[in-house]
């Protein structure tokens, strides 16, 4: 494989966004990317031609990503205090409903925050939402590159997206910037002008 | 896998990972409004999506830091095919290890691989001969003789817990049943051993190191949780089936 060098530049910065997504620190970030090229770099012999790169890459630089957040042993959140979320019960809450109306001002107001959510997720969570949501890999690709089975994949998935989206609402209601849970605000009836808020 | 089967289709439906006819016969079934919902799922996904793609590249100075090590690092040979070399870092190898660690050498401990679960999810995972179903899993206790009945719940004792799988070990030519789970993200499995039998003992005998959390007798069979991380009583999702079989959770 003559060409890894520039195979590996072609995506070095989706790789390195990647890792820095998904390392708890990302002080460790460069370390585990260099790594993580040198050791694809020294088993580019085991790289079958003709299949997937990239693919083979990130299979790499998980498990560089896995090793490098047991070796810091840093948890997130411990998530025994934390209720089990589903994606179907966050339809339930109407908070959720001003998210869905307007997600992109809705993300802009969380700025940082996202990442500082995303954190608080599994290693395993956090790395099949990038793998899928960012990188776009299919799910039986994901189940390769994180040896587990597809079903594992998808509750991740649906888990971890559930948890990413429960901790930003908890942000954004503790700031106002969608309704807090239950709805506090009055229904307005017609004629109704205190509702309205023409008194103070 | 314990996720409940709508939810695993709402998910795959809105990362288009179902089939045409698949994602067909699930639209056939959603309301407009649900239809309308999952639309703004997607929207909201792709739009975190964005945000999470954004962000810097790799710095160009650890870029070519990276390739100045490519280019110094020959591809990886092993150093075993050469035994002069070989022979001269094993003996140093051992000699330093003696050293350093003669205490070690002096109480040499070592653990039954069914009283231990590996740190890393991954590795552990990869042990399970079979999917994480559970219809599958309980076929795979079936066809191996053991009578008792899984029950997977999504939470005990307010732990996530979902099954990775099974797989089978042997102890002192016996065969050991484990099946596998993740516990708030980290492994535990549950070893299943019929009693009198020598890995009995072994599961029983506290002793012998290893990460045993619980121990329960049923029917024939002893059960533990092995794990590293707290795990509660997982020993209670399994029966004796029929009448015995209601769980204590």
């Amino acid at each position: 494989m003559d060409d890894f060098p520039q195979q590996v530049e072609r995506y070095k910065d989706e790789f390195y966004r990647y890792v820095l997504r998904v390392v708890w620190d990302s002080s460790v970030a460069d370390d585990v990317f260099s790594s993580a090229v040198l050791a694809a770099w020294e088993n580019r012999g085991k790289f079958t031609p003709g299949t997937n790169f990239r693919a083979w890459m990130y299979r790499i630089i998980t498990n560089k990503c896995y090793v490098a957040n047991r070796e810091i042993s840093r948890t997130p959140a411990p998530i025994d205090d934390v209720p089990e979320m589903s994606l179907l019960a966050l339809r339930e809450d109407r908070s959720y409903f001003d998210v869905l109306q307007d997600p992109e001002t809705f993300l802009q107001q969380c700025g940082e925050e996202l990442h500082q959510a995303m954190k608080q997720l599994s290693t395993s969570q956090r790395t099949c939402i990038l793998l899928r949501s960012v990188e776009k890999f299919s799910y039986k690709e994901i189940a390769e590159i994180m040896g587990i089975p597809v079903g594992t994949v998808m509750t991740h998935l649906s888990r971890g997206r559930a948890r990413l989206r429960a901790e930003l609402m908890e942000y954004a209601q503790a700031r106002g910037l969608v309704r807090a849970r239950p709805r506090l605000l009055p229904k307005v009836q017609p004629g109704d002008r205190r509702a309205q808020g023409d008194e103070p | 896998m314990n996720m409940p089967d709508k939810e695993k289709l709402w998910v795959a439906y809105q990362d288009g990972q179902l089939s045409a006819s698949e994602a067909l016969a699930f639209e056939s079934r959603l309301t407009p409004q649900e239809r309308a919902h999952c639309a703004q799922e997607v929207r909201l996904e792709n739009t975190l999506a964005d945000a999470l793609r954004s962000g810097p590249g790799c710095p160009a100075a650890l870029w070519h830091q990276t390739l100045d090590k490519i280019r110094v690092a020959p591809p990886k040979k092993s150093w075993l095919a050469r035994p002069a070399v070989a022979a001269a870092a094993f003996a140093g190898l051992a000699a330093a290890m003696v050293f350093t660690f003669h205490d070690a050498f002096q109480s040499p401990r070592r653990v039954d691989p069914m009283l231990a679960v590996p740190a890393d999810l991954q590795e552990f995972t990869q042990a399970s001969s079979t999917s994480a179903d559970k219809e599958e899993v309980q076929a795979f206790l079936r066809q191996r003789g053991v009578d008792l009945k899984l029950e997977v719940l999504e939470t005990v004792d307010h732990h996530p817990i979902e099954l990775l799988g099974a797989n089978e070990r042997g102890c002192h030519g016996q065969a050991v049943i484990e099946v596998l789970f993740e516990c708030c993200g980290k492994p535990a499995k549950v070893v299943l051993a019929q009693q009198d039998t020598r890995a009995e003992e072994i599961l029983r005998d506290n002793r012998r190191g290893g990460e045993v959390l619980y121990r329960r007798d049923i029917g024939d069979y002893l059960t533990a949780v092995v794990s590293e991380h707290h795990a509660p009583d997982l020993t209670r999702l399994f029966a004796l089936p029929a009448a015995e079989g209601t769980l204590e959770i």
